[in-house]
């Protein structure tokens, strides 16, 4: 009776370790192809995600952190079972919403102010075969940076979640507004960038 | 947004709103109003040349916004180098909650096993 106990209580504490290991190695496998995945994401979309805080909210060194807690946040919802359909877009709201909350209190900083764009103009390497030709697209340049300037902060986000190739309807889930207001906002858009060029 | 096109009184197609053309070009609109759109830009210079518009502006200022614009942007002060290290902490972080869960499971799953073992089977 004592052996059969002790055989028992052998079979029981090593089948515990049998699953505890099993899951264990699960888990970790599990946890390295989600820390693999994310890594991925994050090497694909950092920089457009980070471009689009830059250009949309201001040149702010806040930018980066913000970029990367989007991106940490992903993967906290990964792991906790979330399920995400588009991840592209989700990062991209998340940093959006991150972008509202840390940097909106401060002014918005131009990424192009006038000694900036002075510099610019001056290095930029103009194909134009004739200075003639140089010369009109440097001022077709000059008249698009005052009407990217004019820009109101709905329309400069709307203008550069658009040129990242979302539709419509995500761009109103990513700024959480309707689809028809991302529409009333890219044409006002278009008129304003129109109407510098065609006066 | 797929608003279609009116006919006016004396039977003549009006112009769509101007928006719809954006639309339009966006490839934002529902097969049928796509189609109207397409039928009136056979028949109407105006609203072509507002159409060749949008589509100047758009290949205007994405030509501004791969020459002068993006290029320019200051890169992360950083340079990314904080990302692997935070990435390994929340990571840890989830883990350590998760592995509690797990041991619980894992002994759940045992107990419930060796009930069975235990428990002379009628």
């Amino acid at each position: 009776m004592t052996l059969f106990r002790l055989k028992r209580k052998v079979i029981l504490s090593s089948e515990a370790e049998l699953y505890y290991d099993n899951d264990l190695l699960q888990f970790r496998q599990g946890t390295l192809k989600l820390e693999q995945k994310v890594t991925g994401y994050f090497e694909q979309w950092r920089d457009p995600v980070y471009r689009y805080v830059v250009a949309a909210f201001g040149n702010s060194a806040q930018a980066e952190d913000v970029t990367q807690e989007a991106f940490l946040q992903l993967y906290r919802c990964l792991h906790a079972g979330q399920s995400i359909g588009n991840a592209r877009a989700w990062v991209f709201r998340v940093a959006h919403n991150l972008a509202v909350n840390q940097i909106k209190s401060q002014q918005f900083i131009t990424p192009l102010d006038d000694e900036t764009w002075a510099e610019v103009r001056r290095v930029y390497q103009d194909s134009s075969p004739t200075p003639e030709q140089k010369l009109i697209q440097q001022e077709k340049f000059d008249r698009l940076r005052i009407a990217v300037t004019s820009l109101t902060e709905p329309e400069r986000q709307c203008l550069h979640l658009r040129t990242k190739g979302f539709r419509y309807r995500e761009i109103a889930k990513i700024l959480d507004m309707s689809t028809t207001t991302v529409a009333e906002t890219l044409y006002r858009v278009i008129e304003k960038l129109a109407k510098e060029n065609y006066g | 947004m797929d608003n279609s096109l009116q006919n006016g009184m004396n039977g003549e197609e009006q112009h769509p709103p101007r928006e719809q053309l954006l639309l339009y070009v966006d490839r934002e609109l529902g097969p049928k109003g796509a189609a109207r759109i397409e039928t009136h830009l056979g028949t109407c210079w105006s609203c072509r040349t507002q159409v060749s518009k949008i589509e100047k502006s758009i290949a205007d200022f994405m030509e501004f916004n791969g020459a002068m614009f993006t290029p320019r942007l200051s890169p992360p002060p950083n340079i990314w180098r904080g990302f692997d290290g935070a990435l390994r902490q929340v990571v840890a972080e989830s883990g350590r909650r998760s592995l509690l869960s797990i041991v619980f499971n894992s002994f759940g799953r045992f107990f419930s096993r060796a009930r069975h073992l235990v428990m002379p089977r009628h």
